[in-house]
């Protein structure tokens, strides 16, 4: 049996997601950019680390930053990806699930 | 004998709807000139970005090549020098090898007091320039002043976004992204005294 995952927080679907990524606010402090890539869900914090720009989502591949170019390469496994910065090398990857319209990001 | 030098002067206003503080974090921030500004800006590279003893400024003085665009299909590279006065206040020279120009900009932001637009920009541009341009003078002053136009039209979501951070209790302050062509490459020297 997998144990229960702590939900973070949940919010409204702005639109269908098969319409491309999506921008959602989950929490005050927590903006997370949705979109699909190789057939599943794939949810990233979409607060630049840099200087907290909207992060964009580039061919459901990479995501990037519109102000300075920060771009993250993103690998198959969840939480691995590849940076062009040498001081910004991670960005948080959730896990996540819509149900009913409604996006629910997990631990 | 220095030829002759002709001088075009110009003062261009104009404003923000976000409090100073944010338009001056943007008006520090010219690394982003080359992505947000990509009309008008088709490279940028840092060469040097330096603090003075106890400043708190991220950078007191940045050396940049720069390659901005005229009417978006041509270019021209820039070599840059810019100054941060004071709060509030760039001082920046350029020389554009191509037009055989040198132009200056004394940057500053002042408050103002219409509430919905809290920022007045004013940019003063003294350029010397050769004298054919000079011919060009209200050409080279309209280009100007559509230039900085179109760059404050493009930064206002980076400062409403800034802004919405900042409401959000949201703190990433305004930071240098780039190591700059002198960490890198002076980093590598090996000969030491």
């Amino acid at each position: 049996m997998q144990p229960a995952r702590k939900l973070l927080g949940s919010a409204k679907m702005p639109g269908e997601l098969d319409s491309g990524a999506m921008h959602v606010w989950i929490a005050e402090k927590l903006e997370v950019i949705v979109f699909r890539n190789a057939g599943r869900i794939r949810i990233f914090s979409s607060i630049c680390p840099h200087m907290g720009a909207q992060l964009q989502c580039h061919r459901n591949n990479s995501i990037a930053c519109p102000w300075h170019g920060l771009c993250f390469k993103l690998g198959q496994a969840k939480g691995e990806v590849e940076s062009n910065h040498r001081k910004y090398r991670r960005i948080r990857e959730y896990e996540g699930e819509i149900v009913n319209g409604e996006l629910r990001i997990y631990e | 004998m220095n030829k002759a030098r002709h001088i075009i002067r110009t003062v261009i206003k104009n404003r923000s709807r976000f409090p100073i503080d944010i338009v001056w974090e943007n008006a520090q921030d010219l690394e982003h000139v080359q992505f947000l500004h990509s009309r008008t800006n088709k490279e940028f590279h840092l060469l040097y970005a330096g603090k003075e003893n106890n400043s708190a400024f991220e950078y007191d003085i940045m050396i940049y090549r720069a390659k901005r665009r005229l009417l978006y299909f041509f270019s021209f590279e820039s070599i840059g020098f810019r100054r941060i006065i004071t709060d509030y206040n760039i001082h920046q020279v350029e020389y554009i090898p191509l037009f055989a120009t040198t132009s200056s900009l004394n940057s500053l932001l002042v408050k103002s007091d219409d509430p919905e637009y809290p920022t007045l920009m004013v940019d003063e541009v003294v350029m010397e320039v050769p004298r054919l341009l000079f011919l060009l003078k209200h050409w080279v002053i309209k280009s100007l002043h559509r230039h900085a136009r179109i760059q404050c039209s493009e930064d206002e979501p980076f400062r409403e976004r800034r802004a919405l951070l900042r409401g959000k209790g949201i703190t990433l302050p305004f930071r240098i992204f780039n190591d700059s062509v002198w960490e890198r490459l002076c980093a590598k020297f090996e000969v030491r005294s």
